[in-house]
């Protein structure tokens, strides 16, 4: 067993490969007891394969895996996924349909005095005991949803996966359950790797998030530091919006057009990106103006309008809709991030070219 | 190393089940296949004397002229009831399966009864019409009208199956397009359903291939009806081996052919509520000739048979004729229904271990092997019967040298050649109606089980099986029903002195014993027409303004 603070879950250099496809590349990632990690990325990342990989219901071409400080897979190790005490929550719930709820989440339970006992528990922990004589078919999708969270918990497993659990849900459901799955898990103690597609549910679940792009970890952080501080273009772009504004940087400040940005993420000084977010672009009618207002998108509580730089290019800012602007208006640009923002070493462009943003945001 | 196997978690065991399975169909029709290559010209030229030319030829021709008939009549009346609105279309479009339930054997000698120089059409034909006629109904013509009447139901399956499937869309288009239905049908519809034809024509020429009961009673001699003679005759087993060695070239013919004709397109989806052939609705004369069309094929092909043998069972159940109930009949119908329970048993029992491997350890190695175990159903009865003589011949040398000498029971006096054909033979039923049931058990399902800490044979036990035992007793039923109606593996192998309902009817009506054959027969006929009403009355409907389903 490892030690109490120790990783109970640990990957080394995983490697999967399906025919020429290689789903998993080098993937090294771990989680701490009691720690939600929620690993996201764009379908056909290979995030599903990581769950299999850790679950057992795949092997490994190459690397290590460890639960509980017991190696699993590689090395000439196999463990079958029976034996593994990984709990999975499938997108899809695979609930047992001939079994009832109460049934369903003692599957996994020895047939011990406490068996009863400990079924209730799971399911007073997502509050369905009430439905424990139920069978699958008479659950609406939420209450499905909480079942397969129950039955995964019951027998107490060393980590707990989670494959896109709420996907099959609508909207509404989603953003309650999300909470409430999350309130559960940090009850339970469960040590949890949650895998999803959905950018907000990584950032608002995980404790930390892993971004995992063509089967390769990008980058494993808090969520704000993976928000703020991404350190890739890819980790940039698909954890929310963003702009990259071309610029010079010298002595860790980057001059745009916008004005001159506190940076950080690159060594050496020359060319760079900045990664500027909508809302950090600030617009200001009063001072005298470097940007036309585009086209606008109304997104409820916040408009999105896409500003024509004077000096060239685009950039994105986000203002609350009693501050919205008209098409046309002439404004001032800034930035105001109160934070240094990331940067990227420019490719292909030359030392002197501080004029507008650069392609890809 | 049974270490790393329960590190494994059992699931080695799986696999290897699977393999030995496999190897279990395999062996007997690779010995046959590779006594090709070590041809014996002593048999050969014996052969040769006897005529192997001319029932090559006759192989030839019957295959040919079965799968043609079976082609126009099935491919014919399934373009007929998903295209054209005519009365009593929705009856019809799942009577036309019934002659499925009418074994050839049994449609074979009703229709000789019936055409014979004393029966009722040649009767009438001297009374009514005062023409002297008196022709024995034998001959090649005769044998491929009846099996095409018999075997025709495969083709009409499957051609409902892609005339209700991809057809429809492009049906549509190409009326858009200007062309008219006959036109549309035969430029687009028939080059889309081309690959399930080619199918529907496979499975006919391996029944053809099968078949030599049915054909001995139009004096047609193909190589199957010289494997039984040279076996059941001369019980020469090198000379058997060679003919069915010559049944399993044109088998590998026809599947060659089959794979060239449907070229790509080698699976299909089965779709769902998608659009249909808008059926044109007939008027005039059209409509009734439509009818009778159809009221002639379900006539032909079932109806009559069946009223002939109630008939016949009739005089015999009742004690009106000559012959009485014949006592045998109980003793018959037990052996029947006790091979059937058994190749049911083992077929699905088999067929379970199979499907569940595959689910429990798909890798490559295991598929493939699954997908071994089911190709006794496209091997010719009278390959598979000697592959197993073969076999048996081999374990009985074995068994001599450690001592044990059971002289010719292994091969001639026990079941277990029998069983072991049909369960090469039917395991591919019961394996599909498994893996159909299944497949309603999602793999996450499984995986869940697994993960939950079930090893995979309580994931087999709690999870897979009470969840398809729908599939279990759909497979059961197959199997037995297949196996009740069975005749020429039966003929080949059964122990000496053992009967069933099957070899009692083909004995009795080769004497034309009519009044005996009538009950044995219709047993058949009855017991096989359960599954063909159960599994198709509902799929091939058609809605009353729409098209087909």
């Amino acid at each position: 067993m490892s030690a109490p603070d120790g990783p109970v879950l640990e990957l080394e250099e995983v490697t999967k490969r399906y025919g020429g496809v290689t789903a998993l590349d080098r993937v090294s990632i771990g989680a701490r007891r009691g720690e939600l990690l929620a690993v996201v990325g764009p379908s056909g990342c290979g995030k599903t394969t990581l769950l299999q990989v850790i679950a057992g219901l795949t092997d490994v071409d190459a690397g290590r895996v460890a639960i509980g400080g017991r190696v699993v897979a590689g090395a000439g190790a196999w463990v079958p996924p029976e034996r593994r005490r990984a709990g999975v929550v499938f997108q899809e719930h695979a609930l047992f349909p001939h079994l009832t709820v109460a049934d369903n989440v003692g599957f996994g339970l020895p047939r011990a005095a406490d068996r009863r006992t400990r079924c209730a528990e799971a399911l007073d922990l997502v509050r369905l005991g009430h439905l424990a004589r139920r069978y699958p078919h008479e659950l609406s999708g939420g209450e499905q949803q909480r079942v397969a969270l129950a039955r995964a918990l019951a027998p107490r497993p060393a980590v707990v996966l989670l494959d896109e659990p709420f996907s099959n849900l609508d909207a509404n459901l989603r953003l309650q359950l999300r909470q409430e799955t999350a309130t559960v898990l940090r009850a339970s103690d469960a040590t949890a790797v949650f895998v999803t597609h959905d950018r907000q549910e990584a950032l608002s679940l995980g404790d930390r998030v892993a971004v995992l792009n063509d089967g390769a970890l990008e980058q494993v952080d808090h969520p704000a530091v993976v928000f703020h501080t991404p350190r890739t273009r890819f980790v940039a772009t698909f954890i929310g919006e963003a702009d990259l504004l071309a610029g010079d940087v010298s002595d860790g400040v980057a001059h745009t057009v916008v004005g001159a940005l506190a940076v950080t993420g690159v060594g050496a000084d020359g060319p760079v990106d900045v990664m500027v977010r909508p809302h950090e672009v600030v617009v200001d009618v009063v001072r005298e103006a470097n940007a036309t207002v585009g086209h606008s998108e109304f997104r409820g509580a916040h408009v999105l309008h896409v500003l024509a730089l004077d000096a060239g290019g685009e950039l994105r800012c986000e203002v609350p809709h009693t501050r919205a602007l008209d098409q046309g208006a002439r404004v001032r640009v800034t930035v105001d991030a109160s934070h240094r923002l990331a940067a990227f070493p420019a490719v292909n462009r030359p030392t002197s070219s501080p004029a507008g943003t650069a392609p890809g945001g | 190393m049974p270490a790393r196997e329960a590190r494994r978690g059992g699931r080695r065991s799986w696999r290897v089940a699977t393999a030995l399975i496999a190897a279990f169909v395999v062996v007997p029709v690779a010995l046959v296949a590779s006594s090709v290559l070590t041809p014996d010209r002593e048999i050969w030229r014996f052969l040769w004397q006897t005529g192997l030319a001319r029932m090559v030829g006759a192989t030839v021709v019957l295959m040919v002229g079965v799968v043609v008939g079976t082609l126009v009549l099935g491919g014919g009346l399934a373009w007929l009831v998903a295209a054209y609105r005519f009365p009593g279309r929705r009856v019809f479009s799942w009577l036309l399966v019934l002659p499925m339930a009418v074994p050839s054997y049994v449609l074979a000698f009703v229709a000789v009864y019936m055409l014979d120089a004393p029966g009722p059409v040649q009767t009438a034909a001297r009374s009514v019409f005062g023409l002297d006629v008196r022709i024995a109904p034998r001959g090649m013509v005769l044998a491929v009208l009846v099996l095409s009447v018999a075997l025709y139901p495969y083709v009409y399956l499957l051609a409902r199956a892609a005339l209700s499937e991809q057809a429809a869309v492009t049906y549509g288009a190409a009326r858009t397009l200007g062309l008219g239905p006959a036109q549309a049908a035969w430029r687009v519809v028939l080059p889309m359903a081309r690959p399930s034809l080619a199918a529907g024509g496979a499975l006919v020429a391996m029944e053809t291939l099968t078949d030599f009961a049915t054909i001995q009673y139009f004096n047609v001699e193909t190589v199957s009806v010289a494997v039984y003679q040279v076996w059941n005759g001369m019980f020469d087993r090198p000379a058997a081996t060679q003919l069915a060695a010559i049944v399993l070239v044109f088998a590998i013919t026809v599947i060659a052919v089959e794979r060239a004709l449907r070229g790509r397109a080698r699976y299909h989806q089965r779709g769902g509520a998608g659009p249909r052939v808008e059926p044109v609705t007939l008027t005039g004369w059209s409509r009734w000739a439509a009818s009778a069309v159809c009221g002639l094929v379900v006539g032909v092909g079932f109806v009559v048979p069946a009223l002939r043998l109630l008939g016949w069972s009739s005089v015999s159940v009742l004690g009106v004729g000559a012959g009485g109930f014949d006592p045998r009949y109980a003793s018959y119908l037990g052996n029947s229904v006790l091979v059937a329970a058994v190749a049911a048993v083992l077929c699905v029992a088999a067929a379970g271990v199979v499907v569940n491997a595959v689910r429990l350890t798909p890798d490559r190695a295991t598929r493939g092997l699954a997908r071994l175990t089911t190709i006794g159903y496209a091997v010719p009865g009278p390959v598979v019967a000697i592959g197993i003589l073969l076999v048996l011949a081999g374990v009985d040398a074995a068994l001599d040298v450690v001592g044990l000498d059971l002289g010719a029971t292994l091969i001639t006096g026990s079941l277990v050649g029998l069983v072991a054909a049909y369960v090469i033979r039917f395991l591919a039923p019961a394996a599909n109606s498994l893996e159909a049931s299944l497949d309603k058990v999602t793999p996450a399902m499984t995986m869940s089980a697994l993960t939950l800490g079930a090893a995979p044979r309580q994931v087999v036990q709690r999870i897979h099986l009470p969840l398809i035992r729908s599939g279990v007793g759909v497979g059961l039923v197959l199997v037995a029903v297949d196996a009740l109606k069975e005749l020429p593996v039966m003929l080949l192998l059964r122990p000496f002195g053992f009967s069933t309902l099957a070899v009692w009817v083909y004995e009795l009506a080769s004497e034309s014993l009519w009044d005996l054959v009538g009950l044995p027969a219709l047993t058949i006929v009855a017991v096989a027409t359960v599954p063909v009403v159960v599994l198709f009355r509902g799929t091939l409907r058609v809605d009353v303004d729409g098209g087909s389903a």
